[in-house]
């Protein structure tokens, strides 16, 4: 079978069903208040939304969904990469588009600023939880999509809208590339 | 730097205008929070009993600030129905429930339900509404489907008029356009709302306004409320909640 051309995440949004985002918005509102009442330590719901359950196994599952839609292929470098995720991920599932900003001088590490957000709609953070990241969910779903695919990074928010910001902006820096292992050897 | 570039900046999150441009967001988006939703509280608890509790509690956040609740793809649910046994108990019933379709259960896991959630919601909108209910979602295996229908069966707490509770819940599932806003009401609207029940009543007094359909019911309402600077949850509800009472009343009388 001829590979098929990359869509646009245009494209592949208007190809898949929706729901309402404010739904996914208060399903995601529920959860960290969920997570908040049996943590109680902001620092505690950060990292659980980030690195331990959350964001990081949706990470791990959305970048087989990400590339069976959207047909993307191998990309060259790591520039290319980024703009794949600003470009057709976040469009493909959230419905909004990020932009690539603020290159290193290596090229390892870039930042992604998110105007429009679907996750905090309506939300507003009380002084006892400033110290939240809300969209938290979102460091961790690029972290383990791009660990998935050989790379490991490591991602931190710069600005928060929740903050007193004016747009969201992750930084992305590529630690090391992994080479692919196979579970088995040929000589077992 | 507020009032540059092309974002403006709110004092207060109140002020914020709805986003209407962008009203969906992917499902495998939604399917993939609440599958993650479903395994935290799998962590957290030992049985399904508490499981089901937790995700409705979860669900009854969710249900207490949205309107528009099974509304996606401006689809009402399948039917509603009336229960068989009791007068004070309805159903809504689901083909293919969005929470479940991604959703498989595990052998050991035999009746759980995920459609726990949903059951929560609804049940946070009864309440905000002033209808306290108890609402559960069950399994409905039919023949020549592989997969059940849920059901999600709402009982009335005994001083809810359940007739009305219908229409109004009706008028929920239908309902698309009304506008969305957090949890605060101002002293001032609260005010407007009585003023807007009083013009209700007036009006089925002089006999100005049917009140035989649920159409003509909703038309007057939304008329109303129409200006978006309403908020129109908690107390709004109640205030719709009411109307329906009261107008009720004075045709039987």
């Amino acid at each position: 079978m001829a590979p098929l051309a990359p869509k646009t995440g245009d494209a592949v949004f208007a190809s898949i069903d929706h729901v309402n985002a404010e739904l996914f918005t208060l399903t995601y509102g529920a959860m960290v208040r969920q997570l908040l009442t049996d943590l109680e330590e902001v620092e505690e719901v950060n990292k659980q939304l980030d690195q331990m359950y959350v964001g990081y196994n949706i990470g791990v599952r959305l970048i087989d969904e990400f590339l069976a839609k959207s047909n993307v292929s191998r990309c060259v470098d790591f520039k290319e990469t980024a703009d794949v995720i600003a470009k057709v991920g976040f469009k493909m599932f959230l419905g909004v588009t990020a932009s690539v900003t603020n290159w290193d001088a290596e090229g390892t590490s870039f930042s992604l600023v998110l105007e429009d957000n679907p996750l905090v709609d309506f939300v507003e953070l009380p002084d006892t939880f400033q110290g939240l990241h809300y969209c938290n969910i979102l460091s961790g779903v690029i972290r383990g999509a791009l660990e998935m695919v050989s790379m490991k990074t490591e991602v931190t928010w710069v600005r928060d809208m929740l903050h007193g910001d004016d747009a969201y902006e992750l930084r992305v820096k590529l630690l090391k590339q992994i080479p692919e292992e196979y579970p088995y050897k040929d000589d077992e | 730097m507020i009032g540059v570039g092309k974002i403006k900046h709110y004092t207060n999150l109140l002020e914020k205008p709805l986003s209407r441009g962008r009203q969906e967001v992917s499902l495998s988006a939604f399917a993939f929070l609440f599958s993650e939703l479903v395994q935290y509280n799998q962590t957290q608890v030992d049985n399904i009993a508490e499981l089901e509790r937790r995700l409705e509690d979860a669900g009854y956040a969710v249900g207490a600030r949205v309107l528009e609740l099974l509304c996606h793809r401006e689809k009402v649910a399948d039917s509603l129905e009336k229960g068989t046994e009791h007068e004070d108990e309805y159903m809504i019933s689901e083909k293919e429930l969005l929470v479940n379709r991604f959703i498989s259960i595990p052998k050991d896991m035999g009746a759980f339900n995920c459609g726990a959630f949903v059951a929560g919601i609804v049940k946070g909108v009864l309440d905000s509404a002033g209808f306290p209910a108890v609402v559960t979602a069950h399994f409905v295996p039919m023949e020549g489907q592989q997969r059940p229908r849920t059901t999600i069966l709402i009982k009335f707490a005994e001083e809810a008029n359940a007739i009305e509770a219908c229409m109004l819940q009706r008028y929920i599932l239908d309902q698309v356009a009304l506008e969305l806003n957090v949890d605060l009401v101002t002293q001032t609207e609260v005010a407007h709302l009585r003023d807007l029940e009083d013009q209700v009543a007036a009006k089925q007094i002089k006999g100005e306004t049917q009140v035989e359909t649920t159409g003509g019911k909703e038309q007057l309402i939304s008329k109303q409320l129409q200006d978006p600077s309403h908020v129109l949850e908690g107390l709004n509800m109640r205030a719709r909640a009411k109307i329906i009472g009261r107008t009720n009343y004075e045709v039987s009388s």
